[in-house]
């Protein structure tokens, strides 16, 4: 860990309190706070999950039927000048075809009707059995591409993703406007930054038309906020003589983030505890 | 970062996973440096083991949202501090001098030493102490993080959310007052 760079190695008499401070009593903790660490980090770590295979082949599966049968429909629509031609397909074999179902099952016979009425009207065909095995082999290498697209997405949609990971998502995604200016809330919701963040995210997505009458505050909580953001916002309600807006938001920065030092200004600022 | 720094940001992300064994890895590399650094700013084992186990409680805790953006060793410090500074806001004064002597006094000697020589050490090992003891209390947190864990001025800084400037600022105070009372 040691990571001095040269200008911090020229303290003077650095070397020999170090080594005097090595000599010191190498306090440890006890076995019993060992044990009592590591059972609530053994309690509190998620069962590992080990994900089945068979989702992921049941989706590429699915996906794969669905690709072909797509694609398949695909190839049967018509043209947009193909369109406006059934009137005219059908007009132009009227006496061999009555509907689809009698071409279907008198294919053979009425085969070179059939041919007419499909260069004018495809659609009027669509049970034809050979087209359809050319066709397929057409659409072979296509599905293969949404298959092994799946296969790919598949591990990471069911992958157990934290909460707190999703709920830092969402604001993300949305689209934040100009928030409304903060209430004073209840000490219990504000407390609570993240809850807060959330519940801001809630509202703007919920409410677009709220969006566009909201007056804008410059110290209101925005969940795209950095840390650094949310404290200068919090200095400005100092500077603003909201104090105890302030507060609540110093100790729901505190809660949401304990590995983030509170600079000095504002610690502070902080009441002593009891 | 180096290689350890991303050992342990790889064990972390592992235990966030539901790999225990991960955090035990963890723990064992940090417990030692950990724990002295909350003994000797506490100045008392049963707050510095409360402190302890909170630290890893909070560890725990944010396993879900940890990523790895800075060292783990000064994420965990950083919690450690706002501990600290949490418990010096609610016990101060913490503990006399003579009492903080005494709880870091309990500590059996080296058996192979000559007398003259235990003696000695002793008695330097008492004055870094009481020298130590004496420091205002950012002063000794910036000089514990640099003796007991080997943080560099910039960390030291990021730990205790101050400015480089005042980080080394009291570093070189602390530093000299140490050398002051050990040559008296």
């Amino acid at each position: 860990m040691n990571t001095h760079d040269h200008d911090d190695n020229a303290l003077p008499g650095e070397d020999e309190l170090k080594a005097l401070y090595r000599s010191l009593p190498s306090h440890e903790p006890s076995r019993a706070l060992d044990e009592t660490v590591k059972h609530a980090a053994r309690a509190a770590a998620p069962p590992r999950r080990h994900v089945p295979r068979w989702p992921v082949a049941a989706a590429s599966a699915a996906v794969l039927v669905v690709a072909v049968g797509l694609g398949w429909r695909m190839q049967q629509q018509p043209t947009p000048a193909a369109r406006s031609a059934p009137a005219q397909a059908i007009t132009l074999a009227p006496s061999t075809s009555t509907s689809t179902s009698s071409v279907a099952t008198n294919a053979a016979p009425a085969m070179d009707e059939l041919v007419v009425a499909q260069t004018h009207a495809p659609v009027t065909t669509p049970e034809s059995p050979k087209p359809r095995e050319s066709l397929r082999a057409a659409l072979k290498p296509r599905v293969q591409e949404p298959a092994l697209a799946a296969k790919s997405t598949a591990p990471a949609e069911v992958a157990e993703a934290p909460v707190a990971q999703e709920v830092a998502a969402v604001p993300q995604a949305a689209p934040v406007p100009a928030p409304a200016p903060m209430q004073p809330a209840p000490a219990a919701d504000v407390s609570n930054y993240a809850g807060a963040r959330s519940a801001m995210t809630m509202k703007t997505m919920a409410g677009p038309a709220a969006r566009m009458t909201a007056p804008t505050d410059a110290t209101a909580i925005d969940p795209r906020d950095t840390p650094t953001q949310e404290l200068d916002k919090i200095r400005q309600l100092l500077v603003q003589q909201r104090r105890d807006e302030a507060l609540q938001r110093l100790a729901a920065f505190r809660q949401a983030h304990p590995d983030i030092a509170v600079p000095d200004d504002l610690r502070q600022q902080l009441p002593d505890h009891e | 970062m180096d290689a350890s720094v991303d050992d342990d940001a790889t064990l972390m992300l592992a235990y966030a996973q539901g790999d225990a064994a991960a955090f035990d890895a963890l723990y064992a590399r940090h417990r030692g440096t950990l724990y002295r650094f909350l003994l000797r700013s506490a100045r008392d084992t049963r707050l510095a083991e409360e402190l302890f186990q909170e630290t890893w409680s909070r560890v725990v805790a944010a396993r879900a949202r940890y990523t790895p953006q800075a060292k783990f060793s000064t994420w965990l410090l950083q919690i450690a501090h706002n501990l600290l500074i949490d418990s010096y806001r609610r016990h101060r004064p913490i503990a006399t001098g003579e009492e903080a002597e005494q709880i870091l006094e309990r500590v059996a000697m080296p058996d192979h030493e000559q007398p003259e020589h235990v003696l000695s050490e002793f008695e330097r090992r008492r004055r870094l102490q009481r020298a130590i003891e004496s420091l205002p209390d950012e002063q000794r947190t910036a000089v514990l993080l640099r003796l007991e864990n080997d943080l560099s001025v910039e960390e030291i800084a990021e730990v205790t959310g101050v400015g480089r400037e005042t980080a080394k600022s009291r570093l070189r105070y602390a530093m000299n007052r140490l050398r002051e009372q050990l040559a008296e």
